[in-house]
């Protein structure tokens, strides 16, 4: 009977082992006499060269390691001085005029000078520079109206916009505009290295300086004694990417983690009643997840096939049953946190025989096969992606559309879906700046659905609506760019190139032995104030 | 039928693992047809609105305090996962899964690893030499290591899954049968047909394979206990069917996150595994006590 017995063992691992792509017992050394705080998250960081970024785990530990000129003020979206200390604007709009900080250094000892920010700036602009490797996606939405950055000082900053371009300040705190060192990527490049030569050696001016990335076990940064606003009270960050939430919360609740986010949302009611444990919850979030459809590839070309499928689907369901009350059920693309938002739009009520109707008079009587790509691992705005297909996939069964459900490991499931080579695909959005910009321009503009680096996944090409977002981003008179954007967003409702689904709550967990940490409506996570008890 | 073989089947009719074994397997064959009518579960027609009324609801026989009424009306005897699925119904659908899976695994391991074992053991030689240094090499491979390539390399599909499991059990089979043909190839009855100047084909097919059988038998119905095991645990990392698949495996696996707060949800489909793997091995057991010729009249 030892096969038996084998076989019962076997599977009795199986239900029992955390997961199949979990780090189990990874160990981190962790040096004793050092504060150091271990924070656990659902996926590896991408790449720690900020211009090129565009996944929250990197992002995390970019804010850690740079600074920006200027920053968000805790708590809020209010942009406050960080290396540049104070700015002027020309009355046209065109001219902003920066004066950066005394006695602020990159962790490699230079100074963060005026030459560093026109390094940092003309390298994500100009096709020609030197040191222009990658796809700075970001640029070309969030500074797409710069024309040229100088340096008429050591102190001074200049930039010369070709248009005025309204989000342009609270663009300047986002991590892409990461203040980089340039005496760092000279040295990298005469030391032969190629263009992912700083991603694994990142030098910036932030509170903690980059120590050893060990891929899929361990981020480690530490304190830099020489910042400029007082060394961190923490020794050591380090960031453990452990896939399986389960895995993650038992690690902290055992204290091997002092802090983790993506948290199962069925787990949440039993935390809040944890003594070691403190939830720090934002609800709702400023996030905003989504189905986009492929708006280039038949059906969905066609508005009515988007109709019908946003009918058939229940938010309020999504919202209560699969986040778990987390999340509150979306209107519009942009969540209700940021200005702009349009409240008039009515909710989409679920109607079965509405979308089949709709299916018929687009020519699709019985239906049509298609399929409905989601993502391996848990993201900020959708904590179940393989659940919340499943649930997708049996709501359009109902109205006749058989969707088959695609996973694809993140890295390539962006690499495709900017390919456009899905044809239904969730994903969602985290606000980057508190702007309405960040949300309709980069998701639903014609500008950013080129293939292969499309930030609009819907591919939704609408003249119209495009028009709008553009004379919103110049647009000073902050009632008159709500009406546009409540324009456009009135539009977009009725094309329905995507289906906002939910805006889900930000909630981070930590030891109560953390001090310091306050939850960002950005989800910003600086370590910088945190300390261990 | 001979003397010898109604002995044969009297001694595994009367053989208790054999009884338990057969019991088990039957059972589970007979829930998985009748699945639907039998729990009120249709995974084809499925509300997911309806369904989310009834989220993680606790199993009929568990604490069931603080439940709405509505809900508390409904009784599920396995409970219910997140998506409302009621997991009774879904474990038993489940195994029409489960079982095809299994079987036409085995069905191909048999398929490929037959010919083999038969020309590697009847042919010898460089031949012999090929094959078994063939498989000694794949042999070197962890079953579910070489699963998991086989799938990468085909793509990820419930066939190409099943083709996984198979391949992974041609060795055994081919091994198996190789040493059984190395046996009954010595024996007169086939020295006779070679004398009387039989073809290859006709001694191999004709005398040498049916007296290979019984082993073979044996290790099928062990094998497909097996294949349901690798299939759970290639359904678990992801390599199964696509998520919604109703794979034991990928049902653990989707759920694992509830373990906390509904752990009927992963517990159902495990104990499932369990019980239907226990099933065939005690039928394979039993089936090498009462075909195994050396294990005979102990």
């Amino acid at each position: 009977m030892i096969r038996t017995l084998a076989a019962v063992v076997a599977v009795a691992l199986l239900a029992g082992c955390p997961g199949p792509d979990s780090q189990g017992g990874g160990t981190v050394g962790t040096t004793p006499g050092l504060k150091t705080f271990v924070f656990g998250r659902g996926q590896e960081s991408v790449t720690l060269d900020p211009a090129n970024a565009t996944d929250g785990e990197s992002v995390k530990v970019i804010v850690n390691v740079f600074d920006t000129l200027v920053r968000y003020a805790e708590g809020s979206t209010q942009v406050e001085p960080c290396l540049a200390t104070s700015w002027d604007v020309s009355e046209d709009r065109l001219t902003w005029t920066f004066t950066l900080r005394e006695g602020a250094t990159f962790h490699d000892g230079t100074p963060v000078d005026a030459e560093a920010v026109v390094f940092t700036m003309e390298r994500q602009r100009d096709p020609a520079h030197e040191f222009h490797q990658g796809e700075f996606v970001y640029w070309k939405d969030q500074f797409g109206a710069v024309e040229k950055v100088e340096a008429p000082d050591a102190k001074t900053v200049v930039f010369r916009l070709s248009e005025p371009f309204v989000p342009f300040l609270q663009n300047l705190a986002m991590f892409s505009a990461s203040i980089v060192s340039p005496a760092q990527f000279k040295q990298l490049k005469q030391a032969g290295g190629g263009e992912e030569a700083f991603t694994n050696a990142p030098v910036g001016s932030g509170p903690f300086k980059f120590k050893e990335w060990r891929r899929n076990e361990a981020l480690i940064l530490e304190a830099y004694d020489d910042y400029w606003g007082g060394r961190p009270k923490l020794d050591e960050v380090i960031f453990r990417a452990i896939p399986d939430n389960s895995s993650r919360l038992q690690l902290l609740k055992k204290g091997e983690l002092h802090g983790m986010d993506g948290i199962n949302p069925a787990d949440v009611g039993a935390l809040e009643e944890e003594a070691e444990i403190e939830l720090h919850t934002l609800r709702p979030g400023s996030n905003t997840a989504y189905l986009a459809f492929n708006n280039l590839k038949p059906p969905f070309d066609d508005a009515r096939v988007r109709r019908a499928c946003a009918l058939a689907l229940n938010l309020d369901k999504i919202a209560s049953s699969l986040y778990y009350g987390l999340a509150v059920p979306a209107k519009n693309l942009l969540p209700p946190t940021i200005r702009g938002h349009n409240d008039a739009l009515p909710a989409r009520p679920q109607d079965r025989e509405g979308a089949k109707k709709l299916l018929a008079e687009a020519g699709f009587p019985d239906g049509f096969e298609t399929t409905v790509w989601t993502m391996t691992n848990p993201r900020p705005y959708m904590p179940q992606p393989s659940k919340t297909a499943q649930y997708v996939k049996n709501a359009l069964a109902q109205i006749g559309v058989k969707a088959e459900v695609v996973t694809k490991e993140w890295s390539s499931y962006l690499e495709e879906v900017e390919k456009a080579e899905h044809d239904m695909a969730f994903m969602g959005w985290s606000s980057d700046n508190g702007d309405a910009d960040n949300f309709l321009y980069v998701l639903l503009s014609k500008d950013s659905t080129e293939i292969g680096s499309a930030s609009n996944i819907s591919f939704y090409r609408s003249d119209a609506v495009t028009e709008l977002l553009v004379k919103a981003r110049q647009e000073f008179d902050l009632s008159k760019r709500d009406a546009l954007y409540q324009e456009a967003q009135a539009l977009i409702y009725e094309d329905t190139p995507m289906i906002p689904l939910v805006h889900n709550a930000l909630v981070i967990a930590m030891r109560k032995s953390v001090k310091g940490f306050k939850i960002h409506p950005l989800n910003e996570l600086r370590f910088h104030k945190v300390d261990l008890e | 039928m001979s003397a010898d073989d109604r002995h044969t089947l009297r001694r595994l009719v009367r053989h208790r693992g054999v009884q338990i074994g057969v019991a088990i397997v039957a059972l589970w064959v007979l829930l998985a047809a009748l699945a639907t009518p039998l729990t009120g579960y249709d995974h084809s027609a499925f509300d997911p609105d309806t369904a989310l009324d009834y989220q993680n609801v606790p199993p009929s026989w568990w604490d069931r305090a603080n439940l709405p009424p509505d809900v508390e009306a409904r009784t599920f005897l396995a409970g219910t996962d997140d998506l409302g699925h009621d997991m009774f119904g879904l474990v038993l659908y489940g195994t029409r899964y489960s079982l095809t899976i299994g079987f036409l695994a085995v069905a191909i391991s048999l398929l490929v690893g037959i010919p083999l074992g038969l020309v590697s053991g009847y042919f010898g030689g460089w031949l012999d030499t090929l094959i078994m240094r063939s498989i000694d090499v794949v042999m070197a491979f962890p079953t579910i290591l070489l699963a998991i390539c086989i799938v990468t390399v085909l793509g990820q599909s419930l066939v190409n899954l099943m083709v996984a499991v198979g391949l992974v059990g041609v060795p055994g089979i081919a091994r198996q049968l190789r040493a059984e043909v190395l046996r009954v190839k010595q024996l007169e009855f086939v020295q006779a047909a070679q004398a009387l100047g039989f073809g290859n084909t006709r001694i191999l097919f004709g005398h040498v394979f049916p007296n290979c059988l019984a082993p073979i038998i044996v290790l099928a119905t062990l094998s497909t206990a097996t294949a349901i095991l690798e299939t759970a645990g290639l359904g678990f990392v992801g390599l199964g069917p696509e998520p919604g698949t109703p794979e034991w495996g990928l049902i653990i696996s989707e759920n694992r996150n509830l373990l906390t707060q509904a752990p009927w949800a992963v517990l159902t489909p495990g104990v499932a595994i369990v019980i239907l793997v226990l099933g065939f091995n005690l039928l394979g057991d039993g089936l090498r006590d009462v075909l195994d010729p050396r294990l005979k009249k102990r």
